[in-house]
């Protein structure tokens, strides 16, 4: 398996263990004593969706989709791994920045970065797998 | 990889892309409001993602990966149903639900279902053991091409 892969589907696994943990805290006796929790809420399933679920996903098709070629298996890979760092950075600033807005507006610009990095990190990741899905 | 399975994975980039991109703007619009009733398009964005990615892309796998009938590979015309149908589901709840004209999430729901039965009625011969072993010992077996 290789190296991003193993990556991404690890960090994946990490976001799973980290959105159950955020869903302990959103329960209704913890969230009772702290309200301000709530603001994590959207968050919480985007660590599920984007974070897990997506990211699984990409970490398989990675690895398992027809290879690019034979002497350069995943082709050129620099999309895809800009393609993680990207949306795990949109990801994580998205965690912090959603219930920071609530104290600091200023917190509403990493909110935007947050979505310009999770967007740019789908996209590169969709157009590096474009090229590895073809008829054999 | 069937083309059938080309098609399907591919539209699931799209759809992936397309549900991202409305995603992003729903974001900065949480953080810097853009234009009024912009949050009508959520559903549109989690029909995108959920059929129109995560289902699309299970379908073309599956279709590709499942173990095969001895017939060669099928793309006789009729196969693309649960392909056809699922896109025009998604599109048909997602706008639905943007629009709040509840008859078109209907018809996309129904299509949806259809898309469903279709690929479960095709893919269900499919999923079998292999003669002789025992569930479990074939794992490790390469992908199809």
């Amino acid at each position: 398996m290789p190296r991003l892969a193993r990556l991404l589907i690890r960090t994946a696994l990490g976001y799973l263990a980290g959105a159950l943990l955020v869903g302990i805290a959103l329960a209704p006796p913890v969230l009772g004593r702290v309200p301000a929790l709530a603001a994590v809420g959207p968050a919480q399933v985007h660590l599920l969706v984007v974070g897990w679920l997506t990211q699984l996903i990409f970490g398989v098709a990675y690895w398992l989709f027809p290879r690019h070629a034979r002497e350069a298996p995943y082709g050129n890979p620099r999309p895809a791994w800009w393609g993680f760092v990207l949306l795990n950075a949109g990801l994580a600033l998205r965690l912090v920045a959603e219930p920071a807005q609530a104290w600091h507006p200023a917190a509403a610009w990493a909110l935007v970065a947050a979505a310009v990095f999770q967007w740019l990190g789908g996209v590169l990741f969709a157009a590096y797998l474009w090229r590895r899905v073809k008829v054999r | 990889m069937p083309g059938r399975s080309v098609w399907l994975i591919r539209a699931a980039l799209a759809h992936l892309v397309l549900g991202f991109t409305v995603g992003a703007v729903l974001l900065v619009h949480k953080a810097v409001p853009l234009a009024a009733g912009l949050w009508a398009l959520r559903p549109l964005h989690v029909e995108l993602l959920l059929f129109g990615f995560v289902v699309q892309l299970a379908f073309g796998v599956a279709l590709w990966i499942l173990p095969r009938r001895a017939a060669p590979r099928d793309e006789h015309r009729s196969r693309w149903v649960a392909g056809a149908l699922l896109n025009a589901g998604v599109w048909l709840v997602g706008l639905g639900g943007a629009l709040g004209l509840g008859a078109l999430v209907l018809a996309g729901r129904l299509a949806e279902a259809g898309a469903v039965a279709a690929f479960a009625g095709e893919v269900w011969p499919r999923v079998r053991g292999v003669r002789g072993r025992h569930d479990g010992e074939d794992h490790g077996r390469a992908a199809p091409a």
